[in-house]
């Protein structure tokens, strides 16, 4: 388990990460969000040991995170990193050995990943000479071809054609699957709502909130859609209840903090035939939305 | 897959990487062929030009000529050339030399003489006698023209014959040098620019190398798999393979050259001096390359490489130029003192070895100064060069570098 606690850094005087804490379990699929520059890659890079926190400790099954630990990690930082005039299959091959694997292994496993993310064809091309979602797909390799327990990947799904983000897509889930702890980072919400086990929304360098989508969705305010065509516009007139929206004779309620759907239920049907009545589920984004501004009205 | 792994693993793994990727480059196999190219055609072509010496054909033309030819050969045996004799009618000789059987045609007669050549032009025009034979021929008229008056004048032929012995000048000097002297300082000079070449050329290539890991942000990628050190090590252990494999082959081929077109004398202390120019590269590349490579970690782009290895190229340089004060003055006690220092010293000992006799303590005390140099390089580059690496941003100065952290 990736165990991040209370870390802090500072660039001059802007803070890059507050008090930042959250886990990684080995299985899961853990979504990193946040706004550009609230401390995502400063997190990653500091796990990576690509620069030293002010504070704090990152830890890996109960250890400090140390070099021969990140030999097990496959990392993919933001700005690619390959050597642009490397054979690619040599390339992969290079990285998986510097990650303890032997030269056969290392040949072996970079021809399967090669091929198995579609660049089975381009093993003794140079880098350079891939296209942008092609580079993205070696970067991946790299980061997988050497059997990581770890994978930390720094916006692996941007710029990529769908059918590339479903190739890499399934790749993560299936990593998950066989064990592997993934974080990752991204501005795809509807893709991270998708993908992810758990999700954990920065800002400001600080973890504002963490957990699966629909824990996040519990501590959300509840919302009903509630079809009530004999429902006139003042209705309804309940305490703490207010209209979020119309459409049509359809209507969005929010429930307050002390929601009692029953009682809005008996109230609808006292207007008429009630067709629909149901619990709003809202998406990473509006919960996303909805936790940021939370924060700023807090601060 | 094993976390662990050894330094001289990942040293190992580096410097396979960089040397493959060296001899994989187009423009590193052209470099490869260029070299010993160009020192073949150093040695070469002097040798060609100056061609071993052919004799000089000389018609003497009619009786009168043809009296001179007993002078004409004492002369040019005292004078040590090669010239050829040929008794021909003028008619004769005016068609041989046109036809080129020879280089000259000699009349006589009427208390005069004529030398008559074909003249070319040409890369190497000649309008007339080169001037050695036209000196040869002079004395040899002068001399029949005295042997002439003086037999008229009642001398002995006995008397004339002693008085036109030619007398042995010897020269001495007061502090005799070696007989290869030159070869020596040819070879110092020589040993100094592949010294030099080497080291800026390839210290160079490791800056961009470096430099290219560091744009390229596979730095960050890499550190999270080896030390900087380690990485750093790697990089110079595999170009300075390569470096010392292209050496090799450079040297060779100009042996190789100088053995088949015998255009410069090999001094008799080369088995002592190639062993010193291994060596002395070893300690050079190995101070110079670290610096190099810390150098390649400061850019911001690509663009920045001639600004950060400024403050190597000027001492190797410096040390080079020295060479040549060196063999101007090899007492020079400059010279002496700053060959011990350690950014001159590798291009500087080896040449005063190969030019003077060195004490036998100095080699030794400069390769110490040497060493410690480098064990001070590393301890900075291990400190510098990973924060460094990673590090946004324009070009970093020294003294940036130097206080910077990972972060």
């Amino acid at each position: 388990m990736l165990e991040i606690q209370g870390l802090e850094k500072r660039f001059g005087a802007i803070e890059a990460l507050h008090d930042l804490s959250f886990a990684v379990q080995r299985g899961e699929v853990f979504g990193f969000v946040g706004s550009n520059g609230a401390g995502k890659t400063t997190t990653m890079r500091a796990v990576m040991g690509v620069l030293e926190p002010d504070r704090g400790s990152i830890r890996w099954d109960g250890q400090p995170v140390s070099l021969d630990a990140r030999r097990r990690f496959g990392y993919m930082p933001e700005e690619r990193g390959l050597y642009p005039t490397m054979r690619l299959g040599d390339q992969i091959r290079y990285l998986a050995q510097l990650h303890g694997l032997s030269a056969a292994d290392a040949r072996r496993d970079a021809a399967l990943w090669l091929g198995r993310l579609g660049l089975g064809g381009r093993l003794g091309d140079e880098v350079q000479k891939l296209s942008h979602g092609n580079q993205q797909r070696a970067q991946l390799a790299a980061a997988l071809a050497f059997g990581p327990e770890l994978l930390i990947l720094d916006e692996p799904f941007a710029g990529l054609d769908p059918v590339a983000v479903d190739v890499m897509s399934g790749v993560l889930r299936e990593r998950a699957a066989e064990g592997v702890a993934v974080l990752f980072s991204s501005h795809q919400l509807e893709l991270v709502e998708r993908l992810c086990d758990r999700v954990g929304i920065i800002n400001a360098g600080s973890m504002v909130a963490t957990g699966s989508i629909a824990q996040l969705a519990q501590s959300a305010e509840a919302r009903l859609w509630v079809d009530a065509p004999g429902a006139g516009p003042l209705w309804p007139d309940l305490p703490g209840v207010t209209v979020e929206r119309r459409e049509g004779s359809r209507i969005l309620l929010n429930l307050g903090p002390h929601p009692d759907d029953q009682a809005i239920l008996a109230s609808a049907l006292a207007t008429g035939p009630v067709r629909e009545f149901r619990r709003d589920a809202p998406s990473l984004a509006e919960l996303f939305r909805s936790v940021l501004s939370s924060g700023e009205e807090r601060s | 897959m094993n976390g662990s792994m050894s330094h001289l693993a990942a040293v190992r793994l580096v410097a396979g990487r960089e040397l493959s990727e060296r001899l994989r480059s187009r423009a590193t196999r052209f470099i490869s062929v260029l070299m010993p190219l160009l020192v073949v055609l150093l040695i070469a072509i002097p040798a060609l030009v100056h061609l071993p010496s052919q004799p000089t054909r000389i018609a003497l033309a009619g009786p009168a000529a043809q009296s001179l030819r007993g002078e004409l050969r004492a002369a040019a045996g005292a004078a040590k050339m090669l010239v050829t004799v040929q008794d021909r009618t003028p008619g004769q000789a005016m068609a041989d030399l046109k036809a080129g059987r020879v280089d000259a045609v000699l009349a006589a007669g009427g208390g005069q003489a004529v030398v008559t050549v074909r003249g070319s032009v040409g890369y190497f025009s000649t309008q007339t006698l080169p001037p050695a034979v036209q000196s040869l021929l002079q004395a040899t008229l002068d001399a029949a023209h005295r042997q002439a008056v003086l037999l008229a004048a009642g001398v002995s032929p006995a008397t004339l014959r002693a008085a036109f012995q030619p007398v042995p000048l010897a020269v001495r000097t007061l502090k005799p040098l070696p007989t290869d002297q030159t070869a020596r300082d040819v070879a110092g000079l020589a040993a100094a620019m592949l010294l030099y070449m080497t080291i800026l050329l390839y210290g160079q290539s490791l800056v961009a190398s470096v430099a290219q890991e560091k744009t390229s942000r596979m730095a960050e990628v890499l550190l999270g798999a080896v030390r900087s050190v380690d990485l750093l090590t790697g990089k110079v252990v595999g170009m300075g393979i390569f470096a010392f494999g292209q050496m090799a082959i450079t040297v060779a081929a100009g042996l190789v050259a100088n053995a088949v077109f015998h255009s410069a004398v090999i001094p008799g202390t080369i088995w002592v001096l190639l062993p010193m120019v291994l060596f002395w590269f070893v300690l050079g590349y190995t101070l110079y390359s670290f610096g190099f490579a810390v150098a390649g970690a400061l850019v911001g782009r690509q663009e920045d490489v001639q600004y950060v290895v400024t403050p190597f190229n000027i001492p190797l340089v410096l040390g080079f130029l020295l060479t040549y004060l060196e063999l101007a003055d090899p007492t020079n006690v400059w010279v002496r003192v700053i060959s011990f220092l350690p950014p001159m010293a590798p291009v500087l000992m080896p040449a005063r070895m190969a030019v003077s006799a060195v004490a036998p303590w100095e080699m030794p005390l400069a390769a110490i100064l040497t060493l410690l140099a480098i064990y001070g390089e590393v301890r900075i580059a291990g400190r510098v060069c990973a924060p460094a690496l990673v590090a946004g941003g324009g070009r970093l100065s020294w003294r940036t570098a130097l206080s910077l952290r990972r972060g």
